[in-house]
């Protein structure tokens, strides 16, 4: 009698064990399907250091000689940045490009 | 008889261990495929990279290509955005359908009637599977996969120093490649 009370406990440790494994690996396997699904390069992220196409607005800003308009591109190009669509830093590279100019007109 | 009761016990015993085994290298082997099994999506970098080629290829430190414009100074309705730019739309699949979408359009700044801001659209270009486009416009969350679609401006000028803005749209569908 007690030999089999004794089986008994040591099979639910056993199963219980087994459930806790099975819960376990199903967690791990949902945490991979959940990192799989995040494999998306963000080139936002990924290339944040140049943006060529903000460069662009910028080499235009500097060119234009009527200062009415240079405002009004630069309300814009200012606007555009508050809405994070540029990828670069754009008040870091207005202020390199103005110091090239400067040094270049020097 | 306790000897033999011992045995059946191993035995039993070892058969759950395999069990057990298996079910946990199933488990990392469904684990390492569903991970390495699912493509990166590159198609956002992909259209950023085109936007950044066609930018490039229109404008160049700000300054319109004067490719773009015919003798009278007006925009040159035959250029080739494929081929000034050197754009290849071709791909691996072999689909009838292309797999690339782009748009140039070009809104005049200086004669805008609303100020600079918005401008009047005066000229566009278009390269590629123009049915791509409509994909841009699916609000639906479980549609959204079918294309990847972005959008950049930049302002540019011409030779006579008016201010035009670009609005480049680039769309990537290549859903097989880069989305499960």
């Amino acid at each position: 009698m007690l030999n089999k009370k004794g089986q008994t406990s040591e099979a639910m440790t056993w199963i219980v064990a087994t459930l806790i494994i099975i819960v376990l690996l199903g967690i791990s396997i949902y945490a991979a399907s959940l990192l799989s699904k995040s494999k998306i390069i963000d080139y936002k992220t990924e290339k944040s250091s140049q943006d060529i196409v903000m460069e662009e607005s910028l080499f235009s800003y500097f060119s234009v000689k009527d200062s009415a308009v240079q405002d009004k591109i630069f309300k814009n190009l200012d606007k555009m940045n508050q809405e994070e669509k540029f990828y670069g830093d754009f008040n870091s590279k207005i202020q390199q490009i103005k110091f090239n100019l400067e040094k270049n007109e020097k | 008889m306790i000897i033999k009761n011992k045995l059946g016990a191993e035995k039993i015993l070892s058969i759950y261990w395999f069990a057990i085994l298996v079910i946990i290298a199933g488990a990392v082997v469904a684990m390492v495929s569903l991970f390495y099994g699912t493509p990166y999506d590159v198609r956002d970098a992909e259209a950023n990279i085109m936007i950044n080629q066609v930018s490039n290829c229109l404008s160049e430190n700000g300054k319109l290509n004067q490719e773009l414009f015919n003798e009278d100074k007006n925009f040159n309705e035959d250029y080739n955005l494929k081929e000034k730019c050197n754009l290849i739309f071709e791909t691996e699949f072999k689909n009838e359908r292309e797999e690339y979408f782009l748009e140039v359009d070009f809104y005049d700044l200086n004669n805008s009637p609303n100020g600079v801001s918005s401008g009047v659209k005066i000229f566009s270009i278009s390269e590629g599977n123009l049915n791509l486009y409509a994909d841009c416009k699916i609000e639906n969350e479980k549609y959204k996969k079918l294309s990847k679609c972005i959008d950049r401006e930049f302002y540019s000028l011409d030779s006579s120093d008016n201010v035009f803005k670009i609005k480049i749209t680039s769309v990537v569908r290549k859903t097989e490649k880069n989305a499960k």
